[in-house]
């Protein structure tokens, strides 16, 4: 990603009326048309798409917000034009592709699930008679510690990987029935036992929210559950720019 | 005297050939653009399970970014430096 000046965008929008209400775009939003759809930009300093917190948060934000009033195919942080006349060569260019992309998401929303071991769980997910020998052996120095770390290291790894197999059949699986589409993310640490993001049709949220919350009552002491959304669908449409 | 340069200047040259490649090695993982968005992405699950504080996050956090600031200076450094090179 350069940092360098340029006109920053947030997401496309799509508009059934031939004039855009300008007055529903956030503040700092303008937008860039091409028949009936739009890029929602914003001309800012380039230290605003440095991938910050508050940067990707502001980003969130304002598509968010966009996706009150128009139907939004999000575009992920940091995508950046060198002016107006790019933006509208790649708003023709893509049409037919962006057009499609709007159908497949309208009526829909994304919704986060990322879940974690809390310490003591963790532990117990990984705690086998193996490595309970391994951390006496290392306590006596009777072997080579650095090689008892390396033969620990792989068994808590293999460990790790077999429960969170397990969670994903047991949690994942069943929720992404009640969704349209579901995606796993990588993971981005060992107590992360999975990310998860689903694709789900507005009239099934209520639902969608009852089964996250049965889970959540049946693992609050193994897990911390962060379910987050509604968003626009970041993990469901890719547009290559 | 290319040969007996090289023979009485071998040890020498040898450590120096070392001394480049562990330089090398350094900028390019200092310069590391992926390595800088890997981690940040460990920095949030640290915050997310509770691991480090809001303050010590966003202490990181600007570290980082300062990190990405100098490889963007550092590239631009070099396009130059590359189109400056005479022909």
């Amino acid at each position: 990603m350069k940092l360098s000046n340029g006109i920053y965008a947030y997401c496309i929008a799509k508009f059934d009326q031939e004039e855009i209400d300008r007055s529903k775009l956030p503040g700092e939003a303008f937008f860039i048309q091409y028949r009936n759809i739009a890029a929602i930009v914003a001309s800012v300093p380039k230290t605003s798409w440095q991938p910050t917190r508050k940067n990707i948060l502001r980003h969130q934000k304002l598509t968010t917000r966009v996706q009150e009033d128009f139907i939004v195919l999000p575009l992920r942080f940091g995508v950046v034009f060198k002016d107006k006349k790019e933006v509208e060569k790649v708003l023709a260019e893509k049409y037919s592709e962006i057009k499609h992309l709007l159908n497949k998401v309208q009526g829909r929303v994304e919704l986060g699930l990322r879940v974690f071991w809390i310490q003591d769980a963790f532990v117990k997910a990984v705690g086998t008679r193996k490595v309970e020998k391994l951390k006496k052996d290392y306590a006596s120095g009777k072997r080579d510690r650095y090689m008892i770390a390396l033969e620990a290291g792989k068994i808590v790894e293999a460990a790790v990987m077999q429960r969170r197999d397990e969670y994903v059949r047991e949690i994942f699986n069943p929720l992404s029935k009640l969704a349209d589409d579901a995606a796993l993310n990588p993971v981005s640490g060992e107590k992360m036992v999975f990310n998860a993001a689903f694709l789900v049709k507005e009239q099934k949220l209520t639902d969608f929210d009852a089964a996250v919350k049965n889970f959540h009552d049946q693992y609050k002491d193994k897990f911390i559950i962060k379910y987050s959304g509604p968003w626009p669908p970041y993990n469901f449409v890719k547009v290559n720019w | 005297m290319f040969l007996l340069d090289d023979i009485l200047l071998a040890p020498a040259k040898g450590i120096l050939f070392v001394f480049k490649e562990i330089h090398k090695q350094v900028i390019k993982e200092y310069y590391d653009e992926e390595k800088i968005y890997e981690d940040l992405g460990r920095l949030q699950y640290q915050l997310d399970i509770g691991e480090i504080t809001e303050k010590a996050y966003y202490r990181m956090e600007n570290a980082l970014v300062k990190r990405l600031e100098e490889i963007e200076k550092y590239r631009e450094t070099e396009e130059e430096e590359w189109d400056e090179e005479p022909e």
